[in-house]
């Protein structure tokens, strides 16, 4: 049968279920490959710390840990992000919590290799936010597995040098055993993000 | 001229060069042009090494007839947008605003973080807590007005209905 005009002729109950295969195969083909952290805590690929040494989640199990991905020239949610995580690390040190608090670590991971150099990376964070945030650097390829193992997404918006990056805005928690326990969604304020943190450090 | 005048003269004039005592106002007065009226505009305070800033205010036109904000500059900055921003589940989506953001006759549109705003671009240095920049806002009808920007924290959220902003400095006394 042929489909010259697919709006008006209806479809044969073969070409349905040959379309519907076709669509499921598709749509199994663009599914990640894996997703949440490995059995051994792994990410799937391995980054780089601003310090220049590789770092992989596989590497972080036995401590609990949160990550975040953005890039040094967003405007908003990076920023403010990195100021309440700053903030409420903060608090934590004056808590019952701070030993454990002085232990956590929180890795920024650009998603702008292009732009985001280490040194830049490094900067920035040291500057201006708390020191127990890491930033993290790779290839284009390593930072999008590592995205696919969080199902964090990102897409670059707008052209020219000024190009924006459309991001996940939520910042992941991974417990001790190297499991995505939860996410912190952007904004909503200290408290609750304080007790987000209480809870993955007391675990 | 009568003594008299001149005594007044010498008042009024003595009055006029008077400078303004008060401290840079974290909260800076609107500002009118045409029909626009731009309320409470503000900056946030940008990280160090930063290559992008906020700008955000209300702006209504209380004139019969549609205007938009088309433009505007920023001594510190290389470029200027108008962006908007939606959360879309956990991700925050930005755009800039093309054609023009439209200020509906009679109507407002609020610039705050998380919604729309103007970005200031390539930054050649960081918004300093507590400074105020000086730009200008062209629309396509009102045409070009300039606006002063109190910068205020980096974490700063907007003004309270009263003007008040929360997370800004306190006024300085003297």
């Amino acid at each position: 049968m042929t489909l010259t005009d697919r709006g008006a002729l209806p479809l044969c109950r073969r070409t349905l279920l040959r379309l519907a295969a076709m669509s499921a195969l598709t749509s199994l083909a663009a599914m990640p490959a894996a997703a949440d952290p490995a059995a051994d805590g792994g990410w799937g690929a391995t980054l780089m710390t601003t310090a220049g040494t590789p770092l992989g989640g596989e590497m972080l199990k036995g401590k609990p840990y949160a990550l975040y991905f953005g890039y040094l020239s967003c405007p908003d949610v990076c920023p403010t992000t990195l100021a309440d995580l700053t903030l409420v690390l903060a608090q934590l040190d004056g808590s019952s919590l701070r030993d454990a608090a002085r232990d956590f670590r929180v890795y920024f991971v650009s998603l702008d290799p292009e732009r985001d150099s280490p040194a830049q990376l490094k900067t920035y964070l040291e500057d201006n936010f708390d020191h127990r945030i890491i930033g993290l650097t790779g290839s284009a390829a390593a930072i999008a597995t590592v995205a696919r193992t969080f199902r964090a997404v990102y897409k670059r918006t707008g052209s020219g040098p000024s190009y924006a990056i459309t991001h996940t805005a939520s910042t992941f928690l991974v417990d001790r055993n190297g499991r995505l326990v939860s996410k912190m969604p952007h904004g909503g304020g200290l408290e609750r993000k304080f007790e987000q943190l209480t809870a993955l450090m007391a675990d | 001229m009568t003594l008299r005048n001149i005594a007044f003269s010498a008042l009024a004039a003595a009055v006029l060069a008077t400078p303004a005592m008060s401290p840079t106002p974290a909260v800076a007065d609107d500002i009118t042009k045409g029909d626009i009226v731009i309320t409470d505009p503000w900056a946030r305070a940008t990280p160090k090494g930063a290559a992008v800033a906020g700008g955000f205010m209300q702006i209504t036109n209380k004139g019969s007839t549609p205007d938009a904000l088309i433009g505007g500059t920023m001594p510190l900055a290389g470029r200027f947008e108008v962006h908007e921003m939606k959360m879309d589940g956990d991700v925050m989506k930005m755009r800039p605003v093309l054609g023009g953001l439209a200020i509906p006759p009679g109507g407002s549109v609020v610039l705050k973080p998380g919604s729309y705003h103007v970005m200031f671009m390539e930054l050649k240095e960081p918004l300093v807590e507590g400074t105020t920049l000086t730009g200008t806002l062209t629309f396509e009808k009102a045409g070009t007005v300039e606006v002063k920007y109190p910068v205020r924290a980096l974490a700063a959220t907007g003004s309270t209905p009263s003007g008040h902003p929360t997370g800004a400095p306190e006024h300085k006394g003297h």
